[in-house]
């Protein structure tokens, strides 16, 4: 036997090799002086390590706990938004603005309507993200104006907001993948898979405004733009499809159609929506990065502190960029795929991006 | 027992080996709480034998990758120190500062092994986290037990470029 490397030794050391090795390796000791004087080294700076820093973990047991409370509510808060799809807001805030911009998203698609052709229906699908930089600061002052302008609202004299459909996580099998509506990607930077499925369910939002009130309020708020009586109880659907979610040792891939956005024929989402981008509700930050959406019968905008555009292979993504959570939103072929990570640095979810197959 | 209660009585040592691993309150928090999240979207929780083992282990990988990207060296500031009971003597402090700084000058990935050895983790456990062989974790952990004894000793390291320009303070007395 050649002499063992100082690796080996301690495993002999610590009684961790098998008997086979621990038997060769104790032969070969009662013979070689050279690693008898390796081996008493070793100990010594075992003895050595162990006794100075024995105090360390000792120490630490009595150390005072912080952030016990906090860290429970944030668990709670998270599973409760996993429950309803939201996987990517870190906090409530944000899912409040994303609440917001949704909600006016959704009144920015229900106008001018042909009664004509009043029940076909057009669908309109995300066909890019974008960002759109938006502060807690910016939702207060957006909550103000509204405030200024209208008094305190409820969205429930607007129309009525109903969820249709299940919603909900389920455990699923690899091998029910091949049975969901669309081809499963997975990341092929290494042939890591993923440790577990799920299947997300989110029920669409149906909304059937009163047009009367609505305009009221568009004029409480200082807009000269009215939506046609016509369009009163008619249906504005969002719908968002069963989203896959597989869980990687260090991230969690979402994947699922885009969602879309259903609104009657003849309705004119342009207009609607530069009537909404006229409102003077907005902070003027907010309002120039609304009046550059170009194209917003197809633009999904993901709302954060400060997102940032990244180009995965070319299409424009969007990175949210938190100390420990990331998460990476994007599009392609009529899919939504979002990359959440607390560990993965960006660099390495935009390169895990690129890399589905 | 309910999540709350599994919550209440593991949180304050699953946080203390945070902090033992990291030294940062803030990070220590991240840490626990990610791992919790692992805990509950686990949909076999009763498959695990030892749940505070498994909490551990999985905090140790979530610490690694931390650290893995950070590429940080240790800080010995935080509000850690000025938190620390009054149970400890001045004296025993000033010593765990001196322990505490000169693993800070050992690669991160030798520290780490070095408090997870410590806090008792077997190597089968490390090589897990770690995702190394047994064999692996046998030779870090001879390297930096070695590195560590002869910075504490205040000599110099030879052939040796790892460890930061930092160690020519190492000299204690």
């Amino acid at each position: 036997m050649k002499c063992p490397d100082e690796g080996k030794l301690l495993l002999y050391l610590e009684n961790q090799l098998s008997q086979d090795e621990y038997q060769d390796t104790a032969n070969h000791l009662t013979n070689c002086s050279v690693c008898s004087a390796r081996l008493a080294e070793l100990r010594e700076n075992y003895d050595f390590t162990a006794h100075n820093l024995a105090g360390l973990w000792e120490n630490q047991k009595s150390a005072p706990v912080t952030g016990q409370q906090k860290v429970w509510q944030q668990i709670q808060t998270q599973q409760q938004f996993n429950k309803r799809g939201v996987r990517a807001m870190k906090t409530k805030k944000f899912a409040i603005a994303a609440a917001l911009v949704l909600a006016l998203t959704a009144i920015g698609s229900m106008p001018a309507i042909q009664t004509a052709a009043a029940n076909l229906l057009q669908i309109f699908r995300v066909e890019q993200v974008d960002t759109l930089t938006m502060t807690p600061g910016d939702i207060q002052k957006i909550e103000q104006a509204i405030y200024d302008g209208a008094g305190s609202i409820d969205i429930e004299d607007f129309g009525s907001v109903q969820s249709v459909g299940e919603s909900g996580a389920y455990k699923i099998e690899s091998q029910d993948l091949a049975g969901l509506d669309f081809p499963v990607k997975v990341p092929s930077l290494t042939d890591e898979s993923a440790t577990a499925y799920s299947l997300q369910k989110t029920p669409s939002i149906e909304v059937r405004p009163k047009v009367e009130s609505v305009n009221e309020l568009l004029k409480m708020l200082g807009s000269s733009y009215k939506l046609p009586a016509a369009l009163d109880g008619q249906i504005c659907k969002f719908k968002m499809g069963d989203a896959l979610v597989s869980t990687y040792h260090d991230y969690e891939l979402i994947q699922g159609p885009v969602p879309e956005i259903e609104v009657p024929d003849g309705v004119n989402v342009k207009e609607v929506a530069r009537a909404m981008v006229a409102l003077p509700i907005w902070p003027e930050n907010i309002r120039t990065q609304l009046e550059s959406v170009g194209d917003w019968e197809h633009t999904l905008l993901i709302p954060d502190e400060n997102p940032q555009k990244v180009s995965i292979n070319g299409t424009q993504g969007v990175l949210l960029d938190h100390e420990t959570n990331r998460a990476l939103v994007w599009q392609g072929d009529g899919m939504l795929y979002i990359l959440q990570s607390q560990l993965e640095k960006a660099d390495n979810l935009a390169a895990i991006a690129e890399s589905l197959r | 027992m309910t999540a709350e209660d599994f919550f209440t009585q593991e949180y304050p040592l699953l946080y203390r080996y945070a902090l033992y691993l990291t030294r940062d309150p803030e990070i220590s928090q991240d840490l626990c709480q990610e791992t919790f999240m692992r805990w509950y979207r686990r949909t076999d929780q009763e498959k695990v034998e030892n749940p505070r083992a498994w909490l551990k282990k999985v905090l140790s990988n979530l610490a690694i990758n931390y650290f893995r990207h950070k590429k940080v060296q240790y800080k010995i500031e935080s509000g850690f120190d000025e938190a620390e009971t009054s149970a400890t003597t001045m004296n025993q402090d000033l010593v765990r500062l001196e322990v505490e700084e000169i693993l800070t000058w050992l690669p991160w990935k030798e520290q780490i092994l070095l408090k997870m050895k410590m806090a008792g983790m077997t190597y089968a456990e490390m090589a897990e986290v770690l995702d190394v062989s047994i064999g692996s974790v046998g030779t870090m952990l001879a390297r930096a037990m070695k590195r560590f004894k002869t910075l504490y000793e205040g000599k110099e390291v030879s052939n040796n470029n790892e460890v930061s320009g930092r160690r020519q303070a190492a000299a204690l007395p």
